[in-house]
């Protein structure tokens, strides 16, 4: 002990009777198989080890925030695997920094750093460089170089981006683009398929890469043909020629996944740019952003004459998100063990912004329709469930519907749609029926025994349904441990449906090491369970 | 005759046991050779892991620390190089440094919504794994601990899970955590003040 523990005179507290579960027997030979799988599993058992001075505790240094983003979200790591690769500078701010990611499913977020966001579709091929400015223009610049996939490139700083890709290279500055490079002919890519609806030139056909400017302006030099600036709402296609660049081949790799919190930052970022444009809009001609007709589509209609988006141009943006909002349906509710079903109709509002392009919003007048069930383990009527408990959900959904990238609407206006969505566990897969509503899916989850099930229905605090789910957990067969955590629940319920009697009954069954808890919450209700 | 082997769960601190990797291991590891590393992993996984598990599960996040675990055991392989094998400071406990930094960057970004107003179901969850067949009174207490634990702050918890079970001292945790001294022991004071109050207002 030292002079300062000896200064302290709180005692040290007996933490022995709080014991962990051991760890997963396998967790070392996972985290070897990891380090092969990112070294590309050299034979001489040798890797390079970045020194990777961001990691080391004694120097204090903050990590960068894209190795932040490639830590997070190991739970969906088979999902979406990035590689990545760090070499460090002189210091964690003003180091160069080179990197490199592949996306091989899902779709994946990356911080570049200095603002730049990277999300990249199944397939994406890129390594990007970081450097710091100079006295002249203390800007950072980054430098990416993409190989194949489509990846939109948002930025909120003012860092230079300069892509670079087998036929060209684009400058930015703080200018949100989709850059698409396809080894493959354009038309045999999903991801281009758009694109070249967008510009809808056959020429477009042969080309291997395709750039989308959303808002500012990019220069793109072609290796063939000249200089040109693409502004906001334009899209190139730089004619094909041999690549330049041989594909890049990561060394060093960490696993990370999408990010979460990233996407929702991303999704605040343009909300924030539509809502500075909307603002600046209005304030230059008033009534202008109302101009021109608001347009309506919904299910089951035909296409009014002169709409501004077709049908199937917003079914298809739309369905590229399906993935996240399945994402969503499995982590605010299955993995939160609500085993539940149903539908959702989004009121959305498109609209042209002169410098953003077509934005997607949802109506904040007309909140969304839900109607979801919780599943019985034993084949009884779904129980409804309340809206409050769909609340993160919701969110989640909001936010995954407002990144959706649309076309340039074809005439001014706004457009109204009214989108219906089916969510079930299932494989997976998206199961679209192409009549206008989207079918979103996801695992199959195991059979709710009742103890479950209560558990799931306080976390939402259902309490109705957990009180009765505890009960018939308490009327099976249970070890002690669910037992006690089965009269726990019970009690809660009780207490916050104020069935008094009940709580008192399952406040006295209680452990000892619980009843304090569950009298705290029971006189939060005005019963006090101890008399 | 077959060994008995079963997973079992482990007293604080005791996965792995205070015994730190030889440094010829260690200088290979530093190298880059997997198979030295994976003796490192082996070495210290179970403190990683407890550590991990304590920090999350009692917010509810237990299910994290497999992943948390990984993860840090692939950072602690990655900056390895640069740990000082003479120095003055533990390999164990610069391990535990990078295994907290990372826990607490997972419930910064990851911390569920507040189950219930007291607790109480977190509570429950983070006793989950308490067996079935220890002594009654012993896992109310470990029930009642993790309930009271899972009320800290997560700097908090960090700085009395440090101190009470892993034995840093008080400049090792603020060199972990990038505190100051004196933040370090007025976190634990309160720390430990309010498990203790915790636990006496819970005791049946």
């Amino acid at each position: 002990m030292n002079d300062d523990e000896r200064r302290d005179r709180s005692e040290p507290i007996d933490l022995a009777a709080w014991t962990a579960p051991p760890p997963p027997r396998d967790l070392a030979a996972r985290v070897i198989a990891r380090l092969r799988a990112e070294d590309g599993d050299r034979d001489d058992g040798a890797v390079p080890v970045g020194p990777a001075i961001h990691d080391e505790p004694a120097r204090r240094a903050r990590w960068p925030r894209y190795l932040a983003v490639a830590a997070g979200g190991a739970a969906i790591a088979a999902a979406a695997t990035w590689a990545l690769v760090a070499r460090p500078g002189r210091t964690p701010e003003a180091a160069p920094m080179t990197a490199a990611a592949t996306a091989t499913a899902a779709e994946s977020a990356l911080d570049l750093g200095d603002g730049v966001t990277a999300i990249a579709s199944p397939g994406a091929v890129v390594r990007w460089r970081r450097a710091a400015g100079d006295a002249h223009d203390p800007r950072a610049e980054i430098t990416v170089t993409q190989t194949s996939g489509t990846v939109d490139y948002r930025s909120r700083g003012d860092a230079r981006l300069r892509l670079n890709t087998p036929l060209g290279l684009i400058d930015t500055l703080a200018a949100p683009v989709r850059l698409s490079v396809s080894p493959m002919p354009l038309e045999e890519d999903p991801m281009n398929r758009k694109a070249l609806a967008l510009g809808g030139a056959a020429a477009l056909v042969a080309t291997g890469v395709v750039i989308v400017v959303y808002q500012g302006q990019a220069r793109v030099r072609p290796t063939a043909g000249p200089t040109q600036a693409v502004a906001a709402g334009q899209q190139v296609a730089l004619p094909a020629n041999p690549p330049t660049r041989a594909p890049v081949a990561p060394t060093l790799v960490a696993h990370a996944t999408r990010d979460r919190g990233l996407r929702v930052e991303v999704a605040a970022a343009i909300a924030a740019a539509q809502a500075r444009r909307a603002a600046r809009v209005a304030g230059a001609a008033t009534g202008a952003i109302d101009a021109g007709t608001t347009a309506a589509i919904g299910p089951g209609t035909v296409d009014p004459p002169d709409l501004p988006l077709s049908r199937d141009e917003i079914r298809q943006g739309v369905r590229e998100v399906a993935p996240m909002l399945g994402d969503c349906f499995q982590q605010e509710l299955l993995d939160r063990g609500v085993d539940a079903e149903g539908s959702m109709v989004v009121h959305l509002v498109v609209e042209t912004e002169p410098d953003v392009g077509t934005v997607v919003v949802v109506d904040d007048q007309q909140p969304p329709e839900m109607d979801f069930h919780a599943r019985m383990p034993d084949g009884g009527a779904p129980r409804p469930l309340l809206r409050d408990s769909l609340a993160s959900f919701n969110q989640c959904v909001q936010l995954t519907l407002e990144s959706v990238v649309l076309p340039p609407m074809k005439t001014d206006g706004r457009l109204a749609i009214t989108y219906p969505f089916s969510f079930a566990p299932g494989d997976g897969t998206d199961d679209g029926t192409g009549d206008g509503s989207d079918g979103v899916t996801r695992r199959t989850p195991t059979p709710m025994t009742p103890l479950r099930e209560a558990e799931a229905a306080a976390r939402l605090k259902d309490w109705a349904v957990a009180l009765d789910a505890a009960e018939r957990a308490l009327a099976g067969r249970l070890d002690p441990t669910g037992r006690t955590r089965a009269v726990m629940i019970a009690g809660l319920a009780a207490c916050n449906t104020r069935n008094r009697g009940k709580a008192l009954a399952y406040y006295s069954k209680a452990a000892p090491g619980y009843q304090t808890f569950l009298r705290q919450s029971c006189l939060k209700k005005g019963i006090e369970p101890a008399l | 005759m077959a060994a008995d082997v079963r997973a079992t769960p482990t007293a604080p601190g005791a996965a792995g046991g205070a015994r730190e990797v030889d440094e010829v291991t260690l200088r290979r590891a530093q190298r880059g050779d997997h198979g030295a590393f994976r003796a490192v992993v082996e070495t210290y996984q179970g403190r990683v892991w407890e550590l991990c598990w304590r920090m999350l599960a009692p917010v509810g996040l237990g299910h994290r620390a497999d992943d948390v675990s990984q993860e840090t055991l692939v950072r602690v392989f990655r900056a390895l190089p640069t740990f000082e094998v003479t120095g003055s400071a533990r390999l164990s406990t610069w391990i535990l440094t990078i295994a907290t930094r990372r826990a607490l960057t997972e419930l910064g970004r990851a911390r569920p919504r507040p189950l219930d107003d007291d607790g109480a179901l977190a509570a429950l969850e983070a006793a989950g794994s308490a067996p079935a067949g220890e002594a009654t009174a012993r896992r109310e207490l470990g029930e009642r601990l993790a309930a009271a634990i899972g009320a800290l702050p997560d700097g908090a918890r960090a700085v009395l899970l440090l101190r009470d079970l892993y034995d840093l001292d008080y400049r090792e945790i603020a060199d972990a955590l990038e505190l100051d001294l004196g933040t370090v022991k007025s976190r634990l004071a309160r720390a430990r003040a309010a498990v203790r109050a915790r636990l006496e207002g819970a005791r049946p």
